[in-house]
């Protein structure tokens, strides 16, 4: 596997839990798009494949918006979790973890082994 | 002060390609869309000391607006394709897929042709009380096997069905658009969450509607 392979795979697995990662990030508080964007910035994530998704989340009744305007400059729309978009977010960090446990599991050998 | 007037022009010109492109959504929705990637594009800008290449630098990481709108279309049109039970709704889906690839556009031609079909049996039912001597099914291998609506009307006693056609043709033709349906659907589930990045954390939460 090139460098190019395992980049591209590992994009592939960013993709993959994005839908859960922008859930988990408004678990807390409301945030508009361009702070999702931000925190998601290490994670590779681009407005292009964001804002489109915060849609979909928010027709699926997982999310919902509000508009609030500026003094000066143009509004934004926040985000916040709705009750089944926290219950569907709190699941997916349930099996996430289990997962990711399983996985450990797994690794452990090919890692222990890599150290020696 | 030349250069942020072109600026602002080519920012005008993206949000509404980006809406021409998403029409087919509703009009508020579409409405709230163009607001907030205005609102982006504007404030990604704002606190820039150099404001034309911050906002070339969005537009880019936004991509064509074409581009940007059809992700859009087919997270809408997807989220309905596998939820809904709606024939349109699944074959709008299968379509969107039919343009990614040459798996996707067998799929849909398959669609299109069982749709095509099942209208076809219920059409053939319907006519048959007002063409009775030229709807049935001529059974007369090799030379003639017709199903269907024949021109000058075959030999009757060749004729296996009669009336029997009408309600056959009926279930047959509904069974078959219902398991049309049903199949598309199945089959958007299965292979639509791995050709769209963003449906694979669908699929990995747990899809109930997943077999």
């Amino acid at each position: 596997m090139t460098d190019h392979d395992l980049e591209r795979w590992l994009s592939q697995l960013r993709k993959g839990s994005l839908e859960m990662v922008v859930l988990a990030t408004l678990s807390g508080e409301r945030l508009y798009g361009l702070e999702i964007l931000g925190r998601l910035e290490t994670l590779g994530v681009s407005e292009g494949t964001l804002y489109p998704l915060l849609n979909r989340l928010r027709k699926e009744g997982q999310l919902e918006s509000e508009w609030e305007t500026r003094e000066s400059g143009h509004p934004r729309r926040y985000y916040r979790l709705t009750e089944s978009g926290r219950a569907r977010a709190e699941a997916m960090a349930r099996r996430w973890r289990e997962y990711n446990h399983q996985l450990d599991e797994l690794m452990r050998p090919l890692l222990e082994g890599g150290s020696r | 002060m030349r250069h942020d007037e072109r600026m602002e022009q080519e920012i005008q010109r993206y949000v509404s390609r980006l809406r021409r492109a998403l029409s087919g959504l509703g009009e508020s929705e579409v409405d709230d869309i163009a607001l907030e990637i205005r609102g982006h594009i504007a404030e990604c800008v704002e606190g820039s000391d150099d404001p034309t290449s911050s906002a070339r630098r969005v537009l880019e990481a936004l991509g064509d607006p074409e581009e940007l709108a059809a992700r859009y279309q087919t997270e809408a049109v997807l989220a309905r394709g596998r939820a809904g039970r709606s024939p349109l709704a699944v074959l709008q889906a299968v379509q969107r897929w039919a343009m990614e690839g040459l798996f996707g556009l067998l799929i849909f031609l398959a669609g299109v042709a069982g749709y095509g079909t099942a209208i076809a049996l219920v059409g053939m039912a319907l006519l048959k009380p007002f063409f009775p001597h030229h709807v049935g099914f001529w059974w007369s291998p090799p030379e003639m096997v017709i199903l269907g609506v024949a021109g000058g009307p075959p030999d009757p006693r060749l004729e296996l069905l009669g009336w029997w056609i009408v309600p056959l043709g009926v279930v047959a033709g509904c069974l078959l658009w219902v398991g049309m349906t049903r199949w598309l659907g199945a089959l958007l589930r299965r292979f639509r969450a791995f050709v769209s990045p963003l449906e694979v954390g669908r699929a990995a939460g747990g899809d109930q509607g997943a077999p």
